[in-house]
């Protein structure tokens, strides 16, 4: 009864907004006991989707609640689109907090510089030290203290039809321009004869899988310049991969103009109705594609070739971080739970269920020998990353780099679309 | 002391003479104040901390770092400064206005002709109309976003597919999210869509309501229907005409909902931008919330400029 009225009273308080009050409780209760161990705790654990899967996911609510007898932990499974603004209200206040939160990597520079985010500098070599993948460490540190540690990584592979290749006689493009060529003449050879086709998938509103052209010629997104970040996209290398995906846009994909992102995200599916000849997407979309393609043998992929065919192209570094918030008030369990990310069982998980490259590559074996491996492996390797610039996360939710390759896919002017969205990207990027 | 003691005695003997005393009594009961408190509770905490918060920070620089706990710092005019400097921020605010009076207007015109016609409607029919028109404005607004982006969709939709189908060559895969211009067509269809129902109910209301003999009269006067509709319908209607009007204006100048979700659709988020989507995207996305909040209030300041006039008419016509 005390323990009711209590409550009630409470409830009460934050009706009449005695918001302040109750935040200070909260806060004196939460750092008595936000690092230890024994009081029972209900975590909340925001994995995004297509990260984590299902068995995984089930493996590490078990193992946690088997260790910490009395706790729960609770995964809340999110959408990419619009997830900054979601994490900027929700990590702000102890009440709202999720405990445990993956970022995009190109989003965790941003959370680590505000303060948002528990320092996780002390338990680096628990989690895996030097073998962490080393891109990540950098995204998800600040001031050489490491706030978010790597979860894993991914880039973009080609699929194709090999039916189609054998029909039109065509190899396997080696350089960006012969990627056009094939995909232009498998357009103009419409082998289904399809209304739709188009030799390459590869939507206008899918700016990461576009990121592969500026960067392997050598472009980058936005540079720094003493101490100062300037918009790169109006570069001549930027330019000149521009001009290469625009002449792609014009004969060799109809797909330019797509400006749904959900359609941008399934690439896979224009390709299982027999609508595109290739598609440019991770290697778990493997399983998404139609049994009867791969069963007859069909289906193959390479890697996203570079200007001069010397080497691998340098597809975008996609891939997560994991943190605690520092507003969590139970950052001692969400350690622990962190701990179990890191462990073999669920960084295995990774390779052996999402086809992702683990945050600590010791583990990185289990995605097999496999051709496909071979090629992920590869792909991320050689991986460009967006700018590990503080306010990255800020370009990325005003959507200037994505507004700005929609406008490519529509053939509309480079040059001063790319001016436009340079200076954006300068003011925002040096903006305290 | 001796005036009241005068005055007690009358009112003890004469409970009937009620004329003095009934405001009096009124004065002393502290029912309809208890009454009062948990309305004016919730409006002073649901609106009026959010908005002491705002003009607040409207006057700080507050951005992710203070979002996290450090302190914030005044800064003055500056935010306003900073948003009546953006050019960005009057393209918006024109769009804004356009897209909101179109709206209003075109809500307004086709709601009460709706209200009109079903005055003339056999009963049967009548209620068919409301029922259906009940549901369009009942639908939640993403229920009816979705539709609409499948009607409108540039592979499958059925507009691009009829246009094509009716000879217009262009017309097929045409991607109406993609030019700003098609992109608020479809926004403002939408939002009319939604909003005539309600205008068409409250008018119509309001129009039955109508005294049948002074049109009778105005008949055998020789008036015809639209000389009946300015000169009796509008004038006797005109409180209810004043108040859709303000609120289709409040509702459409801060339309968020269908915008943003057409937005992640089409990819011309800058060129598509309303008021409530610009402070949405400075504020929350950009990280800069005392800059969107300084725009929120020059919002609230338009709004309350658009619709004086008819807030002071509507405020005269209540006291007639």
């Amino acid at each position: 009864m005390k323990e009711l009225s209590r409550r009630g009273l409470l409830g009460l308080g934050g009706a009449l907004g005695a918001a302040a009050l109750l935040s200070a409780c909260g806060e004196a209760s939460g750092s008595a006991s936000s690092d230890s161990l024994s009081t029972p705790a209900k975590l909340r654990v925001w994995f995004m989707k297509d990260s984590v899967s299902d068995k995984a996911q089930a493996w590490l609510k078990q193992e946690f609640e088997n260790k910490f007898q009395g706790s729960t932990l609770t995964i809340e499974q999110q959408e990419w689109d619009g997830i900054v603004p979601k994490l900027q209200t929700a990590l702000a206040s102890p009440e709202s907090t999720p405990d445990i939160i993956e970022l995009g990597n190109t989003q965790a520079p941003t959370f680590c510089a505000v303060g948002a985010l528990a320092d996780l500098s002390g338990m680096k070599e628990e989690l895996g030290g030097a073998n962490l993948t080393k891109s990540l460490v950098e995204l998800g540190s600040f001031e050489n203290k490491m706030y978010a540690a790597p979860f894993y990584a991914g880039s973009r592979i080609v699929f194709y039809r090999k039916d189609m290749f054998q029909q039109l006689g065509l190899a396997i493009p080696k350089t960006i321009d012969e990627l056009t060529a094939v995909a232009t003449k498998i357009q103009a050879g419409n082998p289904e004869k399809n209304a739709h086709f188009s030799g390459m998938f590869l939507p206008g509103i899918s700016s990461q899988s576009a990121f592969a052209w500026v960067f392997s010629n050598g472009g980058r997104l936005a540079v720094q310049k003493d101490g100062k970040w300037e918009g790169s996209l109006s570069s001549p290398e930027s330019q000149k991969a521009i001009a290469q995906l625009q002449q792609l846009w014009r004969t060799g994909s109809t797909t330019g103009t797509i400006t749904d992102s959900t359609i941008g995200s399934q690439p896979y599916t224009a390709f299982n109705t027999g609508e595109a000849g290739m598609f440019f997407g991770f290697n778990f979309h493997l399983k998404k594609i139609k049994k009867e393609l791969l069963d007859a043998g069909n289906v193959g992929y390479f890697n996203f070739p570079s200007p001069k065919g010397d080497a691998v192209g340098n597809p975008f570094a996609g891939g997560s971080n994991v943190a605690i918030s520092n507003n969590s008030k139970a950052r001692g369990l969400a350690k622990e739970a962190l701990k179990l990310i890191f462990s073999k069982p669920f960084q295995e998980f990774f390779a052996t269920e999402g086809g992702w490259v683990p945050g600590n590559l010791n583990y990185a074996a289990a995605l097999g020998q496999d051709e496909l491996s071979k090629v992920t492996v590869e792909a991320v390797r050689s991986s460009v990353g967006t700018p590990a610039a503080k306010n990255w996360a800020l370009v990325e939710s005003a959507k200037v780099v994505d507004d700005f390759f929609v406008a490519m896919g529509a053939l509309k002017d480079p040059v001063g679309l790319a001016k436009t969205a340079d200076a954006k990207m300068t003011e925002i990027l040096n903006s305290k | 002391m001796t005036v009241t003691s005068t005055r007690a005695k009358p009112e003890g003997i004469l409970p009937d003479r009620t004329k003095p005393a009934a405001p009096r009594k009124r004065r002393r009961n502290p029912l309809p104040y208890i009454l009062l408190l948990p309305a004016v509770l919730i409006v002073l905490v649901d609106m009026g901390y959010p908005l002491l918060r705002q003009i607040t920070m409207a006057f700080q620089h507050f951005s992710l770092e203070q979002q996290f706990g450090k302190p914030a710092d005044f800064v003055g005019l500056d935010n306003f400064t900073r948003v009546l400097g953006d050019s960005a921020f009057w393209l918006t605010l024109g769009r804004s206005l356009a897209f909101c009076l179109v709206c209003a207007a075109l809500t307004m015109a086709i709601g009460i002709g709706g209200a009109l016609l079903l005055t003339k409607l056999s009963r049967p029919v009548s209620v068919f109309v409301q029922a259906a028109m009940l549901l369009a404005w009942a639908m939640p607004v993403l229920s009816s976003l979705q539709v609409f982006q499948w009607i409108f969709d540039s592979r499958s939709g059925v507009v691009d597919w009829t246009l094509a189908g009716l000879g217009m060559q262009g017309m097929a895969g045409y991607n109406w999210f993609s030019n700003p211009l098609t992109f608020f067509a479809v926004a403002a269809i939408l939002v009319i869509w939604m909003s005539v129902p309600l205008v068409v109910f409250m008018v119509y209301a309001s129009v039955t309501q109508i005294d049948e003999s002074m049109l009778e009269a105005s008949t055998l006067d020789g008036a015809n229907g639209w000389k009946q509709f300015r000169e009796i319908t509008v004038p006797t209607i005109a409180p209810v005409l004043l108040l859709v009007t303000i609120l289709e204006i409040i509702w459409d100048l801060r339309v968020f909902t269908q915008i943003f979700i057409l937005q992640k659709n089409g990819g011309i988020t800058e060129q598509t931008n309303v008021l409530g989507t610009y402070v949405y995207q400075v504020g929350l996305s950009g990280g800069d919330y005392g800059v969107a909040s300084a725009t929120a209030l020059i919002m609230l300041l338009i709004t309350l400029l658009l619709t004086w006039r008819y807030v002071t008419q509507f405020l005269k016509q209540g006291e007639v």
